[in-house]
Protein backbone atom coordinates (compact mmCIF):
# COMPACT_ATOMS: atom_id res chain seq x y z
CA UNK A 1 0.00 0.00 0.00
CA UNK A 2 1.67 3.24 -1.03
CA UNK A 3 -1.32 5.57 -1.45
CA UNK A 4 -2.45 7.45 1.64
CA UNK A 5 -5.95 6.54 2.78
CA UNK A 6 -7.98 9.63 3.58
CA UNK A 7 -8.32 10.72 7.17
CA UNK A 8 -5.00 9.48 8.46
CA UNK A 9 -2.62 11.84 10.16
CA UNK A 10 0.75 12.02 8.43
CA UNK A 11 3.83 11.16 10.50
CA UNK A 12 7.00 12.58 9.02
CA UNK A 13 10.53 11.24 9.27
CA UNK A 14 13.66 13.22 10.03
CA UNK A 15 16.80 11.74 8.51
CA UNK A 16 19.56 13.77 10.14
CA UNK A 17 20.55 14.73 13.67
CA UNK A 18 19.98 18.41 12.89
CA UNK A 19 16.49 17.81 11.51
CA UNK A 20 15.60 15.54 14.44
CA UNK A 21 16.63 18.18 16.92
CA UNK A 22 14.85 20.92 14.96
CA UNK A 23 11.69 18.80 15.28
CA UNK A 24 12.31 18.39 19.02
CA UNK A 25 12.38 22.18 19.35
CA UNK A 26 9.12 22.32 17.37
CA UNK A 27 7.45 20.03 19.91
CA UNK A 28 7.77 16.54 18.41
CA UNK A 29 9.13 13.47 20.16
CA UNK A 30 11.64 11.65 17.90
CA UNK A 31 11.29 7.86 17.78
CA UNK A 32 14.86 7.06 16.74
CA UNK A 33 15.69 3.96 14.71
CA UNK A 34 18.71 2.61 12.85
CA UNK A 35 18.46 2.70 9.07
CA UNK A 36 19.70 -0.54 7.56
CA UNK A 37 19.61 -1.45 3.90
CA UNK A 38 21.78 -3.17 1.36
CA UNK A 39 24.57 -3.00 0.31
CA UNK A 40 26.27 -4.24 3.47
CA UNK A 41 28.82 -1.50 4.14
CA UNK A 42 29.15 -1.02 7.86
CA UNK A 43 29.50 1.81 10.33
CA UNK A 44 29.90 1.55 14.10
CA UNK A 45 28.01 4.05 16.23
CA UNK A 46 25.54 4.58 19.04
CA UNK A 47 22.78 7.14 19.40
CA UNK A 48 21.86 8.76 22.71
CA UNK A 49 18.66 10.58 23.55
CA UNK A 50 17.97 12.95 26.42
CA UNK A 51 15.02 11.50 28.36
CA UNK A 52 13.48 14.88 29.13
CA UNK A 53 14.03 16.95 26.02
CA UNK A 54 14.23 14.23 23.34
CA UNK A 55 17.40 15.75 21.85
CA UNK A 56 19.65 13.16 20.19
CA UNK A 57 23.41 12.81 19.86
CA UNK A 58 25.21 10.36 17.60
CA UNK A 59 28.50 8.99 18.84
CA UNK A 60 31.19 7.21 16.85
CA UNK A 61 33.67 6.72 19.66
CA UNK A 62 32.85 4.07 22.29
CA UNK A 63 35.18 5.69 24.84
CA UNK A 64 32.75 8.56 25.30
CA UNK A 65 29.74 7.46 27.31
CA UNK A 66 26.87 9.85 27.80
CA UNK A 67 25.03 7.71 30.36
CA UNK A 68 26.93 9.49 33.15
CA UNK A 69 25.42 12.77 32.00
CA UNK A 70 21.87 11.43 32.11
CA UNK A 71 21.48 10.51 28.44
CA UNK A 72 19.90 7.21 27.39
CA UNK A 73 21.36 4.99 24.73
CA UNK A 74 18.47 4.46 22.28
CA UNK A 75 20.49 2.73 19.54
CA UNK A 76 23.18 0.47 21.02
CA UNK A 77 26.82 0.24 20.02
CA UNK A 78 27.01 -1.99 17.02
CA UNK A 79 28.19 -2.13 13.45
CA UNK A 80 25.23 -1.17 11.29
CA UNK A 81 24.97 -1.71 7.57
CA UNK A 82 25.26 1.66 5.92
CA UNK A 83 22.02 2.77 4.31
CA UNK A 84 21.30 4.26 0.95
CA UNK A 85 20.32 7.32 2.94
CA UNK A 86 22.98 9.75 4.07
CA UNK A 87 22.58 9.13 7.79
CA UNK A 88 22.55 5.65 9.37
CA UNK A 89 19.68 6.56 11.69
CA UNK A 90 16.41 8.40 11.41
CA UNK A 91 13.39 9.23 13.55
CA UNK A 92 9.65 9.23 13.19
CA UNK A 93 8.44 12.58 14.52
CA UNK A 94 5.74 11.77 17.03
CA UNK A 95 3.20 14.51 17.77
CA UNK A 96 2.64 15.08 21.47
CA UNK A 97 -1.10 14.44 21.16
CA UNK A 98 -0.87 11.06 19.39
CA UNK A 99 -3.23 8.47 20.87
CA UNK A 100 -2.45 4.82 21.55
CA UNK A 101 -4.25 2.86 18.84
CA UNK A 102 -4.29 5.80 16.43
CA UNK A 103 -3.77 4.76 12.83
CA UNK A 104 -1.40 7.09 11.00
CA UNK A 105 0.36 7.37 7.68
CA UNK A 106 4.16 6.96 7.82
CA UNK A 107 5.08 9.01 4.79
CA UNK A 108 8.78 8.03 4.80
CA UNK A 109 9.31 4.51 6.14
CA UNK A 110 12.55 3.92 8.02
CA UNK A 111 12.18 0.13 7.96
CA UNK A 112 12.83 -1.76 4.75
CA UNK A 113 9.93 -3.56 3.13
CA UNK A 114 9.78 -4.90 -0.38
CA UNK A 115 7.73 -2.51 -2.40
CA UNK A 116 5.30 -2.48 -5.29
CA UNK A 117 5.69 -4.58 -8.38
CA UNK A 118 6.96 -3.56 -11.75
CA UNK A 119 10.18 -2.26 -10.34
CA UNK A 120 12.24 -5.10 -8.97
CA UNK A 121 14.40 -4.13 -5.98
CA UNK A 122 11.83 -1.49 -5.12
CA UNK A 123 11.36 -0.42 -1.55
CA UNK A 124 8.06 0.43 0.09
CA UNK A 125 8.23 4.16 0.79
CA UNK A 126 5.12 4.72 2.88
CA UNK A 127 2.59 2.70 4.85
CA UNK A 128 -0.16 3.04 7.39
CA UNK A 129 0.64 2.05 10.96
CA UNK A 130 -0.87 1.95 14.43
CA UNK A 131 0.76 3.69 17.37
CA UNK A 132 1.22 1.28 20.31
CA UNK A 133 2.43 3.91 22.75
CA UNK A 134 6.08 2.97 22.19
CA UNK A 135 6.40 2.19 18.51
CA UNK A 136 4.41 1.70 15.32
CA UNK A 137 2.87 -1.55 14.14
CA UNK A 138 3.29 -1.17 10.41
CA UNK A 139 0.62 -2.55 8.10
CA UNK A 140 2.39 -4.78 5.64
CA UNK A 141 0.86 -7.48 3.52
CA UNK A 142 3.44 -9.12 1.29
CA UNK A 143 0.93 -10.20 -1.35
CA UNK A 144 -0.68 -6.77 -1.50
CA UNK A 145 2.43 -4.62 -1.14
CA UNK A 146 4.87 -6.65 -3.19
CA UNK A 147 2.37 -7.24 -5.97
CA UNK A 148 4.05 -10.33 -7.29
CA UNK A 149 4.27 -14.06 -6.64
CA UNK A 150 7.30 -16.28 -7.15
CA UNK A 151 7.73 -20.00 -7.37
CA UNK B 1 -3.47 -13.09 -21.90
CA UNK B 2 -2.38 -15.27 -18.96
CA UNK B 3 -4.55 -15.98 -15.94
CA UNK B 4 -3.16 -16.25 -12.41
CA UNK B 5 -5.26 -17.58 -9.56
CA UNK B 6 -3.90 -15.72 -6.55
CA UNK B 7 -5.37 -18.24 -4.08
CA UNK B 8 -4.03 -21.53 -5.42
CA UNK B 9 -1.15 -19.84 -7.28
CA UNK B 10 -1.87 -21.50 -10.59
CA UNK B 11 -0.85 -19.86 -13.83
CA UNK B 12 -3.13 -20.67 -16.75
CA UNK B 13 -2.87 -19.99 -20.45
CA UNK B 14 -5.55 -18.05 -22.31
CA UNK B 15 -7.21 -21.36 -23.21
CA UNK B 16 -7.21 -22.50 -19.58
CA UNK B 17 -4.25 -24.86 -19.84
CA UNK B 18 -2.25 -25.19 -16.59
CA UNK B 19 1.22 -23.72 -17.12
CA UNK B 20 2.47 -24.01 -13.55
CA UNK B 21 1.37 -24.06 -9.93
CA UNK B 22 3.81 -21.80 -8.18
CA UNK B 23 5.37 -22.80 -4.86
CA UNK B 24 8.25 -21.12 -3.06
CA UNK B 25 9.43 -21.78 0.51
CA UNK B 26 10.78 -18.24 0.90
CA UNK B 27 8.44 -15.51 2.20
CA UNK B 28 8.16 -13.03 -0.63
CA UNK B 29 8.89 -10.11 1.69
CA UNK B 30 12.25 -11.62 2.64
CA UNK B 31 13.62 -12.36 -0.80
CA UNK B 32 15.60 -9.85 -2.77
CA UNK B 33 15.18 -9.87 -6.51
CA UNK B 34 17.70 -8.34 -8.86
CA UNK B 35 16.94 -7.79 -12.51
CA UNK B 36 19.27 -9.77 -14.80
CA UNK B 37 17.75 -8.78 -18.14
CA UNK B 38 14.38 -7.95 -19.68
CA UNK B 39 13.08 -11.48 -19.04
CA UNK B 40 14.79 -12.67 -15.88
CA UNK B 41 15.52 -11.70 -12.31
CA UNK B 42 17.82 -13.48 -9.91
CA UNK B 43 16.46 -14.46 -6.51
CA UNK B 44 18.81 -13.87 -3.61
CA UNK B 45 16.80 -16.34 -1.52
CA UNK B 46 18.10 -19.38 -3.38
CA UNK B 47 20.36 -17.87 -6.05
CA UNK B 48 18.13 -19.08 -8.88
CA UNK B 49 17.02 -17.18 -11.92
CA UNK B 50 13.31 -16.49 -12.22
CA UNK B 51 11.58 -15.97 -15.53
CA UNK B 52 9.14 -13.06 -15.57
CA UNK B 53 6.06 -14.69 -17.05
CA UNK B 54 4.69 -11.48 -18.52
CA UNK B 55 7.91 -10.83 -20.45
CA UNK B 56 7.60 -13.87 -22.72
CA UNK B 57 5.11 -14.58 -25.50
CA UNK B 58 2.58 -17.10 -24.19
CA UNK B 59 3.63 -19.82 -26.64
CA UNK B 60 7.27 -19.42 -25.65
CA UNK B 61 6.39 -19.57 -21.96
CA UNK B 62 4.37 -22.78 -22.44
CA UNK B 63 7.21 -24.39 -24.41
CA UNK B 64 9.71 -23.38 -21.73
CA UNK B 65 7.63 -24.83 -18.91
CA UNK B 66 7.01 -28.06 -20.81
CA UNK B 67 10.73 -28.46 -21.45
CA UNK B 68 11.85 -27.28 -18.00
CA UNK B 69 8.91 -27.56 -15.61
CA UNK B 70 10.99 -26.71 -12.55
CA UNK B 71 11.77 -23.24 -13.88
CA UNK B 72 10.90 -20.61 -11.27
CA UNK B 73 8.50 -17.92 -12.41
CA UNK B 74 7.74 -14.41 -11.24
CA UNK B 75 4.13 -13.34 -11.71
CA UNK B 76 3.68 -9.57 -11.70
CA UNK B 77 0.12 -8.98 -10.50
CA UNK B 78 0.00 -5.69 -12.36
CA UNK B 79 1.38 -6.82 -15.71
CA UNK B 80 -1.04 -5.85 -18.49
CA UNK B 81 -1.00 -9.34 -20.01
CA UNK B 82 -1.75 -11.17 -16.74
CA UNK B 83 -5.26 -11.25 -15.34
CA UNK B 84 -5.58 -12.01 -11.65
CA UNK B 85 -8.31 -14.47 -10.70
CA UNK B 86 -9.70 -13.96 -7.22
CA UNK B 87 -11.77 -17.17 -7.12
CA UNK B 88 -11.01 -19.46 -4.20
CA UNK B 89 -12.05 -22.63 -6.06
CA UNK B 90 -9.84 -23.92 -8.89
Amino acid sequence: MSRKPSGLRVIRTARSKAKINDAVKAGFWPLVKPVETNPPFKSRFAVYQHPDTGEVRAWGNPRYRLEDEGWEQVIPWKSYRLPRFKEPFAAYLIPKDIQVGERVWLVDLIEDFQGVSGVIESRLNAASAVWTGKDFEIDYDSERDCGFTIG
Amino acid sequence: MLFFNIHNKTLLSESGELIKQLACPYPVQEVRLVRENARQVSCKGCERSLVMAHALPESELIELMQAQPKTCLLIDHHAPNIQIIEETSP
